[in-house]
Formats: structure tokens, sequence, C-alpha cells
């Protein structure tokens, strides 16, 4: 079988590389493509459910999900996209869930178990922005302003998940920078 | 260009985005909106560290990784299936317990890497080309003529035609992708 890793130990598999291994019936390769996404899995579900346990169903959920369909993956996208895509559908047709979206920023502790002080505080100023932003937004936008900031997402990437219209993704994560930009002046945060 | 629509045009961009010319030009000018957008930046990538798919982390080490750990529980003698997160394994469960897995392929056909693919392209085109002037070609041709002549350019272009075909064909993934051909 194909090593996933290199001699030296490190993980340089590229999604696509992994998709196609599980394809060909390697169980290794499932595990360290939901390794790579448990986090925001869990972000995600966290922001759903509002609680751990449910989180950890809704990871199980997604993956099983990821899993059956993965022969219909045609790689038109990115499969961090297409995997948002299944969690969010699932996340949003819950019958479990609470009403409500909330935002990582409002909470959920994203701390990074390595940063230092100073990268913290920032991070803690940014999350308050950020969740300044949310709270002016009706539940079916939070998600949008989340997956730019936390999940790294582009405006066309977060529209082919959510099916919102792009340039008010755009508007909403906008206006967002605009209050993180205050935020970090008022708090006199800089280089 | 102000300082406030630099900037305005600035938190317009999208991820990964070009900075245009004319903001960049003012952000060279202006320290204030330097700072700023250098502040900024560093907050967005604070927000999106703890999230981020751990392969675009820091390459993660060897036992940090659920496969790399499953690597090394079949190396010492462990269940190779097994896998150490627990959300995984029991998602993993419930799809074997489902009756569906993809079944194990033995053998899973290399595929060869473009360069190579080019590398030989040429290499064949090259050769078809020198060949005639070579000194085997120029005594052939002086000898058969057009009975050499004809069939060498018929055989070298229904050579290319194949090798561009099997060329294509092997990384249609690639060509689908690059031209955006549905």
């Amino acid at each position: 079988m194909k090593p996933i890793i290199d001699p030296s130990g490190l993980a340089v598999a590229d999604d696509s590389l992994l998709c196609r291994e599980i394809l060909a019936g390697n169980e290794r390769a499932f595990a360290e493509l939901a390794g790579r996404y448990r986090k925001r899995l869990f972000g995600l579900g966290y922001s759903f459910f509002k609680n751990a346990d449910d989180s950890e169903d809704f990871i199980q959920d997604v993956l099983v999900k990821v899993y059956l369909s993965l022969a219909q993956f045609r790689g038109e996208s990115r499969f961090s996209t297409w995997l948002m895509r299944i969690a969010y559908n699932t996340g949003i047709n819950s019958i479990r869930r609470t009403k409500e979206y909330t935002s990582l920023a409002e909470d959920f502790d994203i701390a990074d178990p390595g940063e230092s002080p100073e990268q913290e505080h920032l991070r803690s100023c940014a999350a308050s922005a950020v969740r300044e932003a949310v709270s002016e937004l009706p539940e079916r936008y939070r998600i949008c302003v989340d997956m730019y900031f936390f999940y790294d997402m582009p405006y066309a990437d977060i529209g082919e998940v959510t099916g919102l219209p792009v340039n008010t993704i755009k508007s909403h994560v906008f206006r967002a920078k605009k209050i993180l930009r205050e935020r970090l002046d008022e708090e006199g945060v800089a280089e | 260009m102000k300082c406030e629509k630099a900037f305005d045009r600035y938190l317009s961009l999208d991820k990964n985005q070009a900075v245009p010319l004319r903001v960049s030009l003012h952000l060279l000018c202006c320290p204030v909106c330097r700072t700023a957008v250098r502040t900024l930046t560093r907050a967005e990538r604070a927000l999106a560290r703890p999230l981020a798919p751990l392969q675009a982390r820091t390459f993660a080490p060897l036992l940090t990784s659920p496969l790399a750990s499953a690597n090394a529980q079949a190396a010492s003698g462990g269940n190779s299936a097994e896998i150490i997160d627990r959300s995984v394994r029991l998602a993993f469960e419930r799809i074997q317990a489902a009756g569906f897995a993809y079944p194990p392929v033995e053998a899973v056909a290399r595929r060869v890497s473009m360069s190579r693919w080019l590398l030989v392209g040429v290499l064949m085109a090259a050769g078809f080309v020198v060949i005639p002037f070579s000194m085997i070609g120029e005594w052939t041709r002086s000898v058969y003529g057009l009975a050499f002549s004809l069939p060498f350019y018929l055989v070298s272009g229904l050579a290319v035609t194949v090798y561009s075909g099997l060329f294509i064909g092997s990384n249609i993934d690639f060509f689908v992708k690059k031209f955006g051909f549905r």
C-alpha cells in the first residue's frame, strides 16, 4: 500500500490524494482526512448544538455522510468546501439543534494551545470585534462572518456552502472588518 | 488616494486577493495605514489559526496525525484500521455496521507525473524532427526517397496523436479543472 506519509514522518498527502486512497479502500486515509478537519467540524457543530456531546455526534454524522458520498465528489470545488457544505446542511437540517446558530466568537473558546500572550490578546480582541459584528446580523448570515474569519473561507466558497448571495456575504464581512479595525485601533493593538 | 478610501478598498478584498496597485501605492506612502493593515492581517490569522486544517498548519510531526498513529500501531503489530480519534472510530464503525465500505484495491495504478509526460513528449517530437536530418535519415531519404519520407511522417503524426490522446486522457482531471470544461 502506498504510504500517505513520507519517510520523514510529515503528513504531505493532499486532500484529493487522500480521497482517491479512501475510494481504493484505504481506511487510514479516511482517518487522516477526518483528523485534518475534525476541529473545524467540532467548531461548526458547537455553533449549532452548543454542547460538546452533540457536537461529537455531529462530527460522526458528517463523517458518515462524507464517506458515503465521496464517490460523487467530482473535485469541481475544493474538498474543504465540499465538506463544509455537507456539514452545514447536516447542521441546518438536524432536528436536535436548538433554534439559533451561535457564532464561534460568542460561545466557544477557540484558543490555540501554542499561542503567546500577545497573540492571545490579539485573538480575543479580534474575537470580540467579530462578536459585535455578528450580534447585529440575522441568524442565517452569522455563519458567513464565522466562515470568513474562523474557517478562513473566501466569499465564493461561503456562497457555495450556504447558498447565500456573494454580494450580501461581502457586505456583512466588510462591516465586520470595519468593526475589527476600529476595535484594534481602540485597543491600541499594533506591531 | 485618501486613507479612508484606500482602507475601504483594502477591506473589500477577498481572501488571498491581490491588492490593487493604487492601494499598494497608498500603503507604501502611508505608515499609519500600513501598520493598520499589518495588525488587521495578524488579527485575521490569529482568528483562523485554531481551526485550520492540520496539514496547512505545521506539517504535523509523525505521531500527531491519526494516520501516523495508525501506521505506528500497524508497525507494532496492532490493527491497521485502528483509529485513535473516538469520533472518527465511531463514524467508521457506523459505516461498517451499515455494510458499506469501499473495497480495498490491492494495486492502485501509479500515475505518471505531468513533467514525465511532457519530457517524453518533447523528446519524442524532437526525435521525429531530428531523425530525417541525421546521417541515417539522410541516407535513407537518398536511397528510398518519398517511399521513406511519406510513411515516416505518417507514422510520426500517428504516434504524436496517440501520445497526446493518452496524455490528455490520463490527466483529464487536470485539463477539466484548468480550462473549466464541464
